[in-house]
């Protein structure tokens, strides 16, 4: 069927005017209106197919049929006039509607108006049906014909194309905001994980935590209880992303809520399983383990509910054991589970690190798996450095691939251990010389050797000062200093934007100049300089360096 | 940190400038001795001495000080000597091998070219 020449030159008119813009509504209503103009149609409607349902939804109508169209429900495919041409992909001349089974008269009788002729098109985009477009009765009471058809057939593959790029920019939009709101929602659950954990002597407490998509499942708490014990909860509920971290954000809560009534790890599980069974919908469930644990005497009070095992190195190199409790089922799997804890003790130098098994699960881009052997042999390598060392084995693993799984990591060590915080001002760097000092010279390093080492203290210290605080004086420096094995471990935390570790490099010394010289007295000077990059808030530095008499240093 | 400065008018090289440091010397303290300095050696005199025998503590910035002043001190043609380092501040110098780049000498005696 051929279109006369007056009819092309109207449709390269609406062709300019519908395209003219990107949002929908002022698209559809164009569509709409320049239909109507053009096929002298008393009324037009577009509906745009919804692939989550299967359903044709009536966006916008003009005409008699715009009052109406709120009160018009989603149309099924299939149904009526227009859900035929969508189920069938293929135009609709019908010259009077009331002789045609398919016709649907409910929008008649509710208006009032009197259908008598459609002509109704498929909308196809990129070879797929995005919708219908529909004209009903010629404004000089005769029938669509086929010219009409092929009019209107040409009319509507401009219009899908308009309104598919309309689509296009509307799902743009919505996907813009959603990550928008998925990147405020990991800020808001990065704020509440332990960040400024408390400061017990004789233990050590590291926390990493890695979500695998914006938000994780993982529920990561840390304590001091009143009697200065350390009470650490680490939970995985099952599934990822949104509907997992708010399922954790809750267990969250009731945990606090639960734990601050009694911390004692084996009423606490039960009650907490109570709570999670009635809360649980779909099955979701949550693997946790929950100690509680003594810095005067290494004391372990474990419970596990069904949480990958624990494990313990140290206090050398190569030392490792699993912390094995009685195998409890997840939380929110059995009502009436009772749960009770089992005593473990750390020797001095010994490191309980609790994990989630996104750690052994984290793929290598060629589909490797890092798996529990290799996480353990890392984790045992250096027990001082456990952490920091198997955060940085992951990220080279998984090589900056989007994680299979959210990942924590939290290792307490027990020994000899002490910190200190101190402001991010240069004036403090005298105090945190001497509480170095004390340390040092109380584990038999002499003047000489103790002056080196407040050395590298010092100009580990003066670099964050300097370039991650950017010498604001608001920052906070947190020194932990460890005796274990013979060994002394430094660890100089700050809260400052994450650097990277890639830039901390001796300078070349044959050029003599002011400055720079700061990494190479560390490098100098400790047997091991590592700076760490995995904690979500801010940097550390560790620094190893052996005492007198002791040759073994883990590398 | 305090430091010091004596102009001896009539030391074996002339008139001297004595500068001596007291206590630790780090980027807080760092500041107060590089303004000592640069006044000796903008006064011009036949020598300039540092004396570190009541430093008990140095890190790079006070190394960098050093470096600043000797360049200095080097164009404007006067010599400047370190002396008195015990054995924790010379390690600091010869870590950086800044030990062979500036005139060292055991005793106060000594950097004046008695």
């Amino acid at each position: 069927m051929t279109v006369k020449t007056e009819d092309l030159e109207r449709l390269l008119d609406v062709s300019a005017l519908i395209t003219s813009t990107l949002d929908l509504e002022d698209v559809l209503t164009q569509v709409l209106k320049n239909a109507g103009d053009l096929m002298q149609a008393e009324a037009s409607n577009v509906m745009l197919l919804d692939a989550a349902t299967g359903e044709l939804v009536y966006e916008v109508a003009l005409g008699t049929a715009k009052a109406c169209i709120q009160e018009l429900k989603n149309l099924k495919v299939g149904v009526g006039i227009a859900g035929w041409v969508a189920q069938h992909r293929k135009p609709l001349l019908v010259k009077d509607a009331y002789k045609d089974p398919r016709f649907f008269p409910d929008f008649d009788k509710k208006t009032g108006f009197r259908t008598k002729s459609i002509l109704c098109l498929p909308l196809f985009a990129r070879d797929e049906l995005i919708g219908v477009a529909e004209i009903i009765n010629k404004k000089d009471g005769t029938s669509f014909t086929l010219a009409d058809q092929a009019l209107f057939t040409r009319f509507c593959h401009i219009a899908a194309i308009a309104i598919d790029n309309a689509l296009l920019q509307r799902r743009a939009i919505e996907q813009d905001r959603l990550k928008r709101d998925m990147e405020i929602a990991e800020q808001i659950q990065r704020a509440s994980l332990p960040s400024d954990i408390p400061s017990i002597k004789n233990l050590r407490v590291e926390c990493r935590s890695l979500a695998c998509r914006y938000v994780a499942g993982d529920v990561i708490d840390i304590t001091r209880l009143p009697d200065e014990r350390l009470a650490v909860l680490v939970a995985d509920v099952s599934g990822k992303g949104v509907p997992a971290a708010l399922f954790g954000a809750r267990f969250s809560a009731d945990f606090e809520h639960l734990a601050r009534a009694n911390p004692e790890g084996g009423a606490l599980m039960a009650r907490l399983n109570a709570m999670v069974s009635r809360r649980s919908k779909r099955g979701i469930f949550i693997t946790a383990v929950y100690a509680v644990i003594d810095p005067a005497t290494g004391t372990v009070d474990l419970v596990n509910a069904g949480h990958l095992t624990p494990v313990i190195v140290g206090p050398r190199a190569g030392g490792l054991r699993l912390a094995a409790t009685p195998g409890y089922p997840p939380l929110g799997v059995e009502d009436a589970q009772d749960y009770r804890s089992v005593r473990l003790k750390l020797a001095p130098g010994e490191r309980i690190i609790f994990m989630t098994d996104g750690v052994s699960d984290a793929k290598a881009p060629g589909g490797g798996r890092l798996g529990d052997k290799q996480v353990r042999k890392i984790l045992s390598a250096c027990p001082g450095l456990a952490v920091p060392r198997l955060m940085n084995a992951v990220s080279r693993f998984t090589a900056g691939q989007v994680l299979a799984d959210d990942i924590t990591v939290v290792g307490v060590g027990y020994g000899d251990y002490e910190e200190r915080t101190f402001t991010s001002q240069t004036k403090a760097l005298a105090s945190a010389r001497e509480f170095v000092k004390a340390i040092a010279l109380a584990h038999g390093f002499d003047d000489r050797r103790t002056g080196s080492i407040l050395l590298a203290l010092t100009e580990a210290v003066t670099n964050i000062i300097k370039h991650t605080y950017r010498m604001s004086p608001i920052g906070k420096v947190r020194i932990g200093v460890g005796w274990c094995g013979g060994q002394l471990s430094i660890h100089i935390r700050d809260w400052g934007p994450r650097q990277d570790p890639g830039r901390f490099v001796s300078r070349d010394l044959a050029k003599v100049c002011p400055g720079g010289l700061g990494i190479h007295y560390m490098r100098q000077v400790m047997d091991v300089v590592e700076f760490d990059d995995s904690i979500w808030d801010g940097n550390e530095v560790h620094m190893l360096v052996r005492g007198k008499g002791s040759k073994k240093i883990c590398r | 940190m305090q430091v010091t400065q004596e102009i001896l008018e009539s030391g074996p090289k002339g008139r001297s400038a004595v500068i001596s440091p007291e206590g630790e010397v780090d980027m807080h303290e760092s500041p107060r001795l590089r303004a000592a300095l640069l006044e000796a050696i903008e006064a011009r005199p036949a020598l300039v001495v540092v004396d570190f025998a009541k430093v008990t503590f140095i890190d790079s910035s006070g190394v960098a000080t050093l470096v600043e002043a000797m360049k200095l001190a080097k164009a404007a043609g006067l010599p400047l000597v370190l002396c008195c380092m015990n054995e924790k501040i010379m390690d600091v110098f010869a870590l950086a091998r800044l030990d062979k780049f500036f005139r060292l000498a055991d005793t106060r005696l000594e950097a004046m070219g008695g």
